[in-house]
């Protein structure tokens, strides 16, 4: 029972960081490394908002997504406008996105010190017992809000005109334009979106990851390892790979240590890669067809 | 001489090229019609092996083509172009006919690339990018690279495709000068019918797939199915 | 444009080699500055490598650092275990290196640029999660005690300039198999198929092989500059693995231009000039790096060695007639 809340809670904080990489690929055809900045940024974000501000729940949680769309909005401004559409876009998004991420790690290095920041329990200290299992109301929370909020954002991109346009694009990205959906604005959109979803996670995982100059880099590394494995571009297919690898990391943790986590997420990653290139998305495809 | 028979693909559920048989003699033009999503590129891409094909048989001669990759078909003499006219961008000209010349062991030598660039009557500097081509000036250097080879059989993409007037003139009478000098067997899928009219001695209609009709041109665009094919179509052909 | 008796270029290599040959006589070597040009030929060799399978192939690649540092610790540990010279070391680390590499090969020929870039980048994690805490690879402080180059009987200056010219001959071996490679029949195969694999495929180019060779080749130089980092240092320690290590070759290698030798060795020079200068600087070491990264890729597109044909092609650009190339998908 304790596996699985784990694995519940850490495939609902995967979930939001990877559905930010996949929806980025989609939009752009680009793969956001400084997206763990966001992650990063979104963790200061809700502990200046809890010091300066009040540590009630709301108040740090809108911290966390404010720096993390800060980022987004800096991430669009810094590479898309001036790169999109230019020579070796493939291979220079990768270089200035690492660049972003490189910057921004130490800049909060300098900014804030090495040392680690606390966050306050946004859901309370308390606990519940469900099914004969201790739960925090932390982690309780956790679930339960990121399950929402990722409800409510496939919901949207299966109504809203900003899903529609991202359809689209993916589809085919002449046709859009003729039929006048912005590639541009619908970018902008798309990474503040990811980077406050990013920002969420990270305030939602602060009790596990303290805020410190270098939190992006563990949930980029997976949220990356999530999106690819769902298939980049799909948003079911990156809930699926979220929920195994939340099964696996937490089973691997729990029976074998967890030092061995980030191998069994290769492996896992890498058996379904070199099966289905396409990761999840492809065998859902099949299965549909 | 090329033949497929019986050649299908399946994207999914979806049955694009539908159990189609064909045989192109060798000094021959087969031209290959039919409206928008009929199915031609994805019948080239089975016959030369781009994309797989979910069932049926190649053959170029004597030769069994069948689930060999493409870059296999190509050695044994089978070329094909492509309707956006894809060249590597970032290579000069002379890269580009390098990367022919080089392309398998035992490499051409320097005769045989000047020969087939001659006969597609191609003049654009060798140090430019083919990046910075023009679109009949690519359809060109493809077709340089892929005769250097001297293959048996060439299947063409809608050539005309991007292309205007006098610039669809000269196609015209390079595909004639090719036929005349190489004796191979050429298949032209084309949307253009005075083209088709000009080259081909023989022509194909697809529709969904399947072989609707089949004969000289002229014959075959007068045929009431055909005419319907075109009509049903989402969008008009000229 | 005039084709001279020698190739191009070879009067700025010739330059180049000349100078660094004389360096010694002409600038008194401090500690400092020599393990400066050691690290420049080691990064300049792994950089070279890692260019010719991210730029010449169109690999997307961050497996380099993962096989030096890999081939490093492998040959490291026979050497001391077994008590061999540093020859018998550096031909263990290209056997290693060749080893990584095919297994890094396996998955670059099925996946897509972006998924294998991926799975590469947790080979470096997956490394260096394994060697902290291996007991018999030392570690979070690293494997010491390898043989190196210079015998202990020599004097500090001696050792020194063995060094020196230890990691020259690194570069220009480096250079060699670069040259190999990135020209002639090779290269021009490989660019081909990086330009457009339809078209390549459709000439018979065998896309497949061609890019086992590189990976094979390039891997082999990579695992031996692993194994020349120990004798050169004596030692290596997991921030081999490390991801600033990674992004600081990555880096190096993209402000000077994945495109040509030149740029390479330029991106390298300037990057590691940087990195020496704000050495006791901390973060802002790695600020430096980043933002010089990211206004040469803001700036350029194919690094700084790329600049001259990048203005050359505006000029021409704005000069003539608009070219029909963007008119036609
Ligand atoms: N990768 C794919 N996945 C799914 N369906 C595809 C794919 N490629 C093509 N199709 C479908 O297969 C059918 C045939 O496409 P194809 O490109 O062969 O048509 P075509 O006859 O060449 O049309 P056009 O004249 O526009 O070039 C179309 O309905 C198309 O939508
Ligand atoms: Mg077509």
């Amino acid at each position: 029972m304790d596996v699985i809340f784990s694995a519940l809670s850490l495939a609902a904080i995967y979930g939001l960081v990877a559905i930010g990489v996949s929806l980025t690929w989609a939009a752009l055809g680009m793969l956001n490394l400084a997206h763990g900045v966001a992650f990063a940024v979104g963790a200061y974000g809700g502990w200046l908002a809890a010091d300066h501000l009040s540590d009630s729940a709301p108040v740090v949680l809108a911290g966390g997504v404010a720096g993390g769309a800060l980022v987004g909005c800096a991430i669009y401004l810094l590479v898309v406008v001036p790169l999109y559409d230019r020579p070796n876009w493939e291979t220079r998004h990768l270089i200035a996105t690492l660049a972003i991420s490189l910057v921004g790690a130490n800049l909060l290095l300098e900014l804030f010190g090495p040392s680690a920041k606390a966050l306050p329990a946004v859901f309370g200290e308390g606990s519940v017992t469900i099914a004969g299992s201790v739960v925090t109301a932390d982690k309780l929370g956790a679930i339960v809000s990121a399950a929402v909020v990722l409800g409510a954002v496939a919901v949207v991109l299966r109504r809203s005109r900003l899903g529609l346009g991202l359809r689209v694009l993916t589809q085919d990205s002449e046709g859009a334009a003729l039929v006048g959906v912005s590639r541009n604005r619908m970018a902008l959109g798309v990474l503040a979106l990811s980077g406050g979803l990013a920002g969420l996670a990270s305030v939602l995982l602060a009790q596990t990851f303290y805020a410190n100059p270098d939190v992006g880099f563990v949930p980029l590394v997976k949220g990356l390892l999530v999106a690819v494995l769902g298939g980049l571009g799909s948003i079911p297919g990156a809930i699926v790979a979220a929920l195994v690898m939340g099964v696996a990391e937490a089973l691997t943790a729990t029976y074998l240590g967890q030092e061995y986590v980030l191998m069994t997420l290769f492996v896992v990653l890498a058996v379904v890669l070199l099966v289905r290139p396409r990761g999840i998305a492809g065998l859902l495809e099949e299965a549909r067809a | 001489m090329l033949a497929c028979s019986d050649l299908r693909r399946a994207y999914g559920g979806f049955v694009a090229v539908d159990g189609v048989t064909l045989a192109i003699g060798a000094g021959e033009v087969l031209g290959i019609a039919g409206p928008n999503g009929a199915g031609k590129s994805t019948l080239l891409d089975a016959i030369s092996g781009h994309a797989p094909a979910s069932g049926g048989t190649v053959t170029l001669g004597e030769r069994e083509l069948t689930g060999l990759p493409a870059h296999e078909r190509a050695r044994l003499g089978l070329a094909r172009t492509y309707q956006s006219p894809i060249v590597p961008e970032d290579l000069t000209v002379r890269e580009v006919l390098d990367a022919a010349r080089w392309a398998w062991s035992p490499t051409l030598a320097e005769e045989r690339l000047e020969e087939a660039r001659a006969l597609v009557r191609l003049a654009a500097p060798e140090r430019r990018r083919a990046g910075l081509l023009s679109t009949l000036e690519r359809r060109k250097l493809l077709l340089a690279c892929l005769l250097m080879r001297e293959p048996t059989a060439l299947l063409l993409d809608e050539p005309c495709s991007g292309l205007v007037g006098e610039e669809i003139e000269e196609l015209t009478e390079i595909v004639g000068d090719v036929r005349r000098a190489r004796s191979l067997a050429i298949g032209v899928v084309e949307h253009r019918l005075e083209f088709l009219d000009a080259v081909a001695q023989r022509v194909l209609v697809l529709d969904r797939g399947r072989i609707l009709a089949e004969g000289p041109a002229a014959e075959v665009f007068g045929l009431p199915a055909v005419r319907a094919a075109y009509f049903d179509a989402p969008e008009v052909v000229a | 444009m005039p084709r001279g008796i020698l190739p191009r270029g070879t009067a700025f290599w010739s330059a180049l080699f000349l100078l660094a040959l004389y360096l010694p006589a002409v600038t008194d070597f401090g500690d400092a500055f020599l393990n400066t040009c050691v690290l420049f030929g080691v990064y300049a060799a792994l950089n070279l490598m890692w260019a010719l399978v991210m730029g010449t192939a169109g690999i997307y690649s961050f497996a380099t650092l993962a096989i030096a540092g890999i081939s490093g610790y492998g040959a490291g540990y026979a050497a001391i275990e077994l008590s061999l010279p540093w020859p018998a070391m550096l031909a263990a680390g290209a056997i290693v290196g060749v080893v990584v590499g095919l297994l890094v090969a396996l998955p670059a020929l099925r996946l897509r640029g972006v998924y294998f870039a991926l799975l590469t980048f947790g080979l470096v994690e997956l490394a260096r999660s394994f060697v902290v805490q291996s007991k018999p690879l030392g570690l979070a402080q690293g494997l010491y005690g390898a043989p190196t180059f210079a015998p202990e009987s020599l004097s500090a200056v001696g050792s020194g300039m063995v060094r020196y010219y230890a990691a020259l001959a690194l570069v220009i071996v480096a250079l060699i198999v670069y040259a190999a490679l990135d020209r002639g029949r090779v290269g021009t195969l490989l660019r081909t198929a990086r330009g457009s694999e339809p078209f390549a495929r459709g000439l018979g180019i065998g896309v497949v092989r061609i890019r086992l060779v590189v990976i094979v080749v390039s891997s082999a130089m990579i695992g031996f500059t692993g194994a020349c980092y120990l004798a050169f240092f004596g030692g290596i320690s997991p921030t081999i693995f490390s991801f600033d290590t990674l992004l600081l070759l990555f880096a190096m290698m993209v402000v000077g231009g994945i495109g040509s030798a030149r740029g390479v060795l330029l991106g390298t020079a300037l990057l590691l000039f940087i990195d020496q200068q704000f050495l006791d600087a901390g973060a802002l070491r790695l600020i430096a790096a980043g933002v010089v990264m990211l206004v040469v890729t803001l700036v350029t597109s194919d690094g700084l060695a790329g600049l001259p044909a990048q203005l050359r092609e505006r000029r021409a650009a704005t000069g003539s007639l608009p070219t029909q190339t963007e008119m036609i998908r």
